[in-house]
């Protein structure tokens, strides 16, 4: 009896090792990159990063004093209903301008997760849905949003028109403002009794209010600008590469980390997406992602480029600085059904301070991210862009550890990551 | 003060000039893609960003000449892309706005978001000769 019992433990014991071997045990590093390969990870690197183009709806948006004027407003909390809110008690600096919530938390609980903003401002497109079609525009719609600063535009054209500090840096860079405006709480997107005063101003105030508004917004972008990602290891060991360096790039990066370098733009697929020096390509993807706790999976794309076409802020628009020929990327912007349940891929620069993931912040941890592309499970609403990637355990480790090259200090000068003096 | 308007003219008609200059160097070079159609026509393509680029809007211009070298005007051209392999298409959706010249073609709002293998599809409308019109789709298949 037990000799007929020793030949099958013999096998499950071996095919027990073999699994471990499999799962855990990494393949000999191939540092043969061919030359495709080299181009590849060479136009990955911050080195590759063209200038900021001009955004053509915002005549303000490289102007010195203009990004001074949003830095301030920036980390202002007098721009919320409570008074307790900034745009920085989202986008906090120290966490590469993210919140470390899985749902942003204003004057109340958002629907979204916050996204990081280095290098935000190479983007077409604005909100993980992209309905928002500049950056000015995208600053206007959370000083309205209920459950973010939840005030007005109204009482934001009253505080900068009163505070006196603000009212001199507005009028040296956009122009004299109104000797008087309303002062009420009106926005013909807010409450009930909001949009009633709003509808009782003469179209002359509501314009003017607007103007002061959108011109926020214009300031708030020109900030935002300044914030760029900064070299990280990765960068320095692109920079590195060339057919005969393989000595160099040891130095620089472990071999663990060079093993996910391979698989992020061979096997994990990732560089499909996640392309450029800023690790994204700025467009929207359905990868499957479950739907946020306790709601329906969302139209996003689908929906957002639609209301980026309706929004009287976009590029076409009356507040806009761009002319019409300017505004290629609303004109010929894409809306068909593959774009239902596409979320916008975002930037991978300094991924590891930036948990929790995805557009709900559904994903808590880089190892669980990438877990998720490996099995690539159906979506919930439309199909799933991806496929399964068959990594080894020791593959998706790889993998995390080659994420984790990615951060780096922003190279954003220290002045514009503080509250103003 | 009575030459104000004189110099504003010269000024517009040197800004025009130079406007011209650019819009015609815009597409000059070698086309970064060509192909013909089973009918003969060869459509050359020329881009405003050479070699062609990920993640950055821009233009092309497609010239269409007929068996004897001759431009084809009047065409109807639509201009459909993507990458079978990840079964999707382009992030926007590019349009003829202009025949610029006779037999040269203004695409705008082309971007392309992802390397790899791109497939676009044209389709071609136009008469040659005769009234009658001519409708054909041809391919094009480049990398990234």
């Amino acid at each position: 009896m037990t000799k007929k019992l020793i030949l099958p433990l013999i096998l499950i014991t071996a095919a027990g090792i073999a699994f471990l071997v499999w799962s855990y045990i990494p393949l000999p590093t191939d540092n043969s990159w061919d030359n495709t390969d080299i181009r590849l990870i060479k136009s990955l690197s911050l080195s590759a990063l063209p200038e900021l183009a001009k955004d053509p709806s915002n005549s303000v948006g490289d102007l010195e004093g203009a990004a001074e004027f949003g830095h301030a407003l920036f980390f202002d909390r007098r721009l919320s209903g409570n008074g307790a809110v900034a745009c920085a008690s989202c986008h906090k600096p120290e966490l590469s301008f993210t919140d470390g919530l899985e749902l942003a938390a204003g004057t109340a609980i958002g629907p979204r997760h916050t996204p990081s903003l280095l290098g935000i401002s190479y983007s077409p497109w604005f909100y993980w849905d992209g309905r928002k079609d500049s950056q000015w525009s995208q600053a206007l719609a959370p000083l309205e949003a209920g459950h973010e600063h939840n005030t007005d535009r109204t009482t934001i054209a009253q505080l900068i028109s009163q505070d006196k500090d603000y009212r001199n840096r507005y009028e040296s860079i956009f122009g004299p403002l109104p000797s008087a405006l309303p002062n009420v709480s009106a926005t013909p997107l807010g409450k009930e009794s909001q949009v009633e005063q709003w509808n009782k101003l003469a179209t002359t105030v509501q314009v003017q209010i607007n103007t002061i508004f959108t011109n926020a917004g214009k300031a708030l972008a020109a900030y935002q600008r300044k914030i760029v990602p900064g070299r990280s290891r990765f960068d320095d060991f692109a920079d590195s590469l060339s057919p005969a360096s393989s000595e160099e790039k040891d130095s620089i990066l472990s071999s663990t980390e060079i093993a996910g370098l391979s698989l992020f733009i061979d096997k994990g697929q990732c560089a499909f997406c996640h392309n450029g020096p800023l690790f994204t390509n700025h467009e929207f993807h359905n990868t499957g992602v479950m739907a946020i706790r306790g709601e329906l999976p969302p139209m996003a794309r689908y929906d957002g480029v639609r209301i980026a076409r309706l929004d009287p802020f976009n590029c076409l628009g009356e507040y806009s600085d761009a002319q019409p020929n300017e505004c290629t990327e609303l004109r010929f912007a894409r809306d068909e059904n593959e774009l239902v349940g596409a979320q916008k891929t975002p930037t991978l620069r300094n991924v590891s301070e930036t948990a929790p993931y995805m557009h709900g912040g559904q994903i808590q941890t880089l190892n669980e991210v990438v877990r998720h592309y490996n099995d690539a499970p159906t979506s919930m609403l439309s199909h799933n862009e991806a496929k399964p990637l068959g990594l080894r355990p020791v593959e998706i480790k790889q993998l995390e550890a080659f994420l984790m090259t990615l951060t780096a200090p922003l190279s954003t000068a220290t002045k514009w990551l503080n509250p103003p003096e | 003060m009575a030459s104000l308007p004189l110099n504003f003219f010269r000024l517009s008609a040197c800004l025009l000039l130079l406007g011209a200059q650019a819009a015609m160097g815009q597409f000059s070079g070698e086309p970064v893609l060509s192909v013909q159609t089973s009918k003969g026509i060869t459509v050359d393509i020329y881009s405003e960003i050479a070699p062609l680029d990920i993640n950055r809007i821009h233009s092309w211009q497609l010239r269409l000449t007929d068996a004897q070298g001759s431009p084809v005007s009047n065409a109807q051209i639509e201009l459909v892309g993507g990458m079978p392999e990840h079964d999707h298409g382009m992030p926007t959706q590019p349009q003829i706005t202009a025949e610029t010249e006779t037999g040269s073609y203004l695409l705008e709002g082309m971007r392309f978001h992802m390397p790899g293998k791109w497939l676009l599809d044209i389709k071609l409308t136009y008469a040659v000769g005769t009234e009658e019109l001519i409708v054909e789709t041809t391919k094009i298949e480049f990398e990234l």
